[in-house]
């Protein structure tokens, strides 16, 4: 399965998904114009990597300063898809990295690490 | 006589510690350039950051909603309007003003108006309720930008309307976010 490998840009993240390593990571900013064009692509390759082999395990890490609201919006959908992986047996989990002080994003990370059953650790950088 | 013009403006912005403003149409482009040249001033840290995005949130706002349009350069229709970010010592304001169409204007005061009476809690649900849901017809986004800025600002934010002619309102956006 090919790695999912998109550079950052000043709208959007750095996004690098790879089966080899059974790791993901979404670094950056992120206000794009079309935020959930952008994401689909993320969506597919998590979807196809669990119906090639449901035994995988998959580490995704957010490391975001800053995103618009329609990518909190495409977050969420995101969040909730590897949760459904996660409570359909899959092995997953999930780092949220904020930068130390800011609250904002220190927020949102412990906002999912409550609401969802995947494991979602929240931790400053 | 073109100095004296010119001198207007500048003491206006001087005046008002304009740090930037730009009036014209918001295409996506624009945005993306507008927040590198408040990178470039400001720096990015914490609490540039939560000012930035008020201000990315503002401009994406009257580019998809303004009544005013223009083509980009890109051929993309983008709404016109203007943004003014200023520094008033311990704060900075960030504002956005735009026409509406008159017809749509009760609807979006009424909806400013709600917001404004909402705490943090009550935000947060509504919030909560409204991303679970599909967006609002005719929304170009989420459909949750003028939440989003109730809640960044955590309520320091008015939102206003003067007439402007026999078909449209303009509509306008203070933000105030701490420095």
């Amino acid at each position: 399965m090919d790695a999912l490998i998109i550079d950052q840009t000043t709208q959007t993240p750095r996004i690098a998904f790879d089966a080899a390593t059974g790791s993901g990571e979404i670094v950056g900013v992120s206000f794009p114009e079309h935020a959930n064009d952008f994401y689909a692509c993320v969506y597919e390759w998590i979807d196809q990597y669990f119906a090639e082999d449901a035994t995988r395990s998959l580490h995704v890490a957010f490391n975001l300063n800053y995103f618009n609201t329609a990518t909190t919006k495409e977050i969420r959908l995101l969040m909730k898809r590897l949760d459904k992986h996660y409570t359909e047996e899959k092995s997953v989990r999930v780092t949220w990295f904020y930068e130390d002080g800011d609250e904002d994003m220190e927020d949102i990370g412990k906002g999912y690490s409550v609401s969802l059953s995947v494991p979602v650790s929240v931790e400053a950088v | 006589m073109v100095a004296q013009e010119i001198m207007q403006h500048y003491s206006v912005a001087k005046s008002a510690q304009i740090l930037m403003m730009f009036k014209g149409g918001l295409s996506q482009n624009i945005v993306v350039d507008l927040g590198s040249l408040l990178q470039n001033r400001l720096g990015f840290d914490v609490k540039v950051r939560r000012m930035f995005g008020i201000f990315v949130e503002l401009a994406q706002n009257v580019k998809n909603y303004s009544a005013e349009t223009e083509l980009a350069s890109d051929g993309s229709e983008v709404g016109v309007g203007i943004l003014i970010l200023a520094d008033s010592g311990t704060h900075y304001s960030v504002n956005s003003g735009n026409l509406v169409r008159k017809s749509d204007a009760g609807r979006l005061k009424t909806q400013c108006e709600y917001l404004q009476t909402l705490d943090k809690m009550a935000l947060k649900a509504y919030h909560e309720e409204r991303i679970e849901s599909d967006p609002p017809p005719g929304s170009k986004g989420a459909g949750l930008g003028l939440i989003e800025i109730t809640m960044k600002t955590g309520g320091n934010v008015r939102f206003d309307f003067a007439p402007f002619d026999e078909q449209f309102t303009f509509f306008s956006i203070t933000a105030t976010v701490e420095k």
